[in-house]
């Protein structure tokens, strides 16, 4: 039965908030998708992190991962890195992505000054798209996150302070400079 | 065994276009008859090829599978806590005995397809249906098992890495290293037990030599790698330099970053917080201790014919090149921290595998380069690149502006060749 299995019972959130962390899942990828790399480490907290691993990587539990970044500063570099500094063939994502399963939703403590947070995952799928129109799969995997809910009571909007993204493969194709 | 079956000579299929070293004719990236010859002549010929780590398979009878170029290989720790290595190919028809890429408790290989069995020794111990059901068929009285082991190769352990070969006329490992590899060798690792904290399988689209020459490239990371100027990390005063074996197959280059700053906090040991007026936002990336006592910041250390040991900063990690056909090849990233790590070098260590692999700020456009290169010869297979920068020849030489090391790799791959 369906209601004595904890994995399925759905954590409490109420339809505004889930409607808000799954504007963000949509905004996130089309910020990447659309080039607009600027707007990605806006996504995260300030002392956000950002991960990709493969899946035998994570199962494993090796943690060095690829782009690991452990706040929005380091994002901030790598996205200038990208933009000023490494040399790669031009190339875009684009980026499918399921819906958003929430895991776990609650208040993070008891006091009025407490934020809500949830922990989330959400499957993608992303197409790399050469310069010369190449096409191939880059990579498939889900985004398994922790959300917060930041800003003034009443206007508080979803963020993420951390995205692990688990590739279901473990191998990179050429390289990996625009973030998944 | 061999791959080069049915293909012309050597001699018939490459003709080096001057007798030194400063010319490399173009279709030898692209040309799959080459390739087969470099399967057997390279690869399963008298070389050491990286295996695997020590570490990786800890318990007697772990196992790990691997490549030695094309060919499949099994590393098997043995009950006795031996290693040995055999080739994942099944002496009746073929089929692979291990699918699966690691695993524990493998005392007997059993194919799956008509389970022969084998031990950890390659020794073919059974045969299903071997006398037949009912008194009818089976093998004929006269076959010799013993005559239908696996093949196995010699195995040698430095230092916890796992080498490999198919000759018997391979000198002993030490000695087919030479005494600086095997110095540095033992100074990188230092009998610390390693620990895994990363893997990355780096798909590269060019031809597996590309990227040993671009290891060996002792002049390109100030020119292709902005990263280092950009975040003001060139420091062109810090010194470097390049050692190689006495063949001249094998070749170290390295850099002391930090030379230039003749500060104590530059010592060994000691934490070094990086200032902002280093351009990232987030210098915390580079911040690094001082691990060793040469002051050696950055060191490649590139091993005929597709390994490579790894200490850029204090990311510790080994490469192993995996051959895919002529246009493709795989590049396997291993990043490592030691048992006596504390968490902070530990959590150092993490964060500097930004560096490295295919998404790191440098290795990345390693990643890219070779395949440039792979598009820009294509139709130009009569053509020749020129390596000529500090000579003709192989020999070491005290300055980074030189492709010594790159001819060095044509030294040995000619050799081996035999043209
Ligand atoms: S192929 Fe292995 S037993 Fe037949
Ligand atoms: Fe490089």
């Amino acid at each position: 039965m369906a209601a004595t299995n904890p994995s399925t019972r759905a954590p409490t959130i109420s339809p505004e908030r889930r409607s808000a962390i799954e504007r963000l899942m949509v905004d996130y990828v089309h910020a990447i998708d659309e080039g607009e790399y600027e707007r990605w480490p806006q996504f995260f907290t300030e002392d956000g992190r950002y991960q990709v691993t493969g899946r035998d990587n994570h199962a494993r539990g090796w943690v060095a991962g690829m782009l690991l970044c452990d706040n929005r500063d380091m994002m901030v570099d790598r996205i200038y890195s990208l933009r000023q500094v490494n040399v790669w063939e031009p190339h875009t994502y684009r980026h499918v992505i399921g819906p958003t399963q929430v895991l776990e939703a609650g208040m993070e403590g008891c006091s009025p000054a407490d934020r809500f947070t949830a922990k989330t995952q959400t499957n993608y799928l992303c197409v790399r798209t050469m310069h010369d129109g190449e096409q191939k799969l880059f990579s498939t995997g889900r985004y398994l996150d922790e959300i917060v809910f930041e800003g003034p009571a009443g206007a508080e909007t979803p963020m993420l302070r951390s995205r692990l993204v688990i590739a279901d493969s473990n191998r990179i194709d050429t390289l990996l400079v625009i973030p998944l | 065994m061999a791959q080069a079956i049915g293909v012309r000579p050597v001699s018939e299929l490459i003709r080096w276009p001057t007798d030194d070293l400063s010319r490399i004719p173009l279709h030898i990236y692209g040309d799959p008859e080459i390739y087969a010859w470099e399967q057997d002549r390279i690869f399963r010929g008298p070389t050491w090829n990286f295996l695997s780590l020590e570490c990786e398979i800890p318990k007697p009878n772990d196992y790990v599978l691997t490549k030695v170029g094309d060919t499949p290989v099994i590393v098997v720790r043995t009950a006795e806590g031996g290693i040995n290595a055999l080739v994942n190919r099944c002496t009746h028809k073929g089929s692979v005995l291990c699918y699966d890429s690691r695993g524990e408790g493998k005392r007997t290989f059993v194919c799956p397809y008509h389970a022969w069995s084998f031990d950890q020794s390659g020794e073919l111990r059974g045969i299903a249906f071997e006398k037949g059901v009912g008194g009818l068929g089976g093998m004929p009285e006269g076959f010799d098992k013993s005559k239908h082991a696996l093949t196995r190769l010699r195995v040698e352990v430095i230092e916890g890495l796992v080498f490999g070969t198919f000759s018997e006329a391979t000198p002993p490992l030490e000695q087919y290293l030479g005494e600086p590899m095997v110095a540095h060798i033992r100074r990188t690792i230092r009998g610390r037990k390693m620990q895994i904290i990363g893997r990355y399988n780096h798909i590269m689209p060019n031809n597996w030599k590309l990227y040993i020459e671009n290891s060996r490239d002792t002049h390109h990371p100030s020119l292709l790698h902005a990263f280092f100027a950009t975040f003001k990390l060139n420091r062109l005063s810090a010194e470097g330099g390049i050692r190689h074996d006495p063949a001249n197959w094998h070749h170290l280059v390295f850099a002391k970053r930090l030379t230039d700053q003749g500060h104590e906090e530059y010592s060994p040991g000691k934490l070094r917080t990086m200032k902002s007026d280093f351009g990232l936002n987030d210098p915390s990336l580079i911040a690094q201790w001082m691990e060793f006592d040469d002051n050696i910041t950055n060191a490649l250390q590139s091993i005929m014919p597709g390994f490579v040991l790894q200490q850029i900063l204090n990311s510790v990690g080994t490469r192993q090149i995996i051959t895919r056909g002529t246009g493709e090849c795989e590049l396997i990233w291993t990043v490592v921290s030691f048992e006596e790590d504390t968490p902070e070098q530990r959590a150092i260590r993490i964060k500097q595998s930004n560096l490295v692999g295919p998404h790191g700020y440098i290795s990345m456009e390693d990643g890219a380069i070779g395949g440039f290169v792979q598009q820009g010869i294509k139709g130009d297979r009569d053509k020749q690149a020129v390596v000529e920068m500090g000579g003709l020849t192989a020999d070491g030489q005290p300055t980074r502006a030189t492709e010594t090391s790159v001819r060095g790799f044509y030294k040995a791959y000619r050799e081996l060749m035999g043209n």
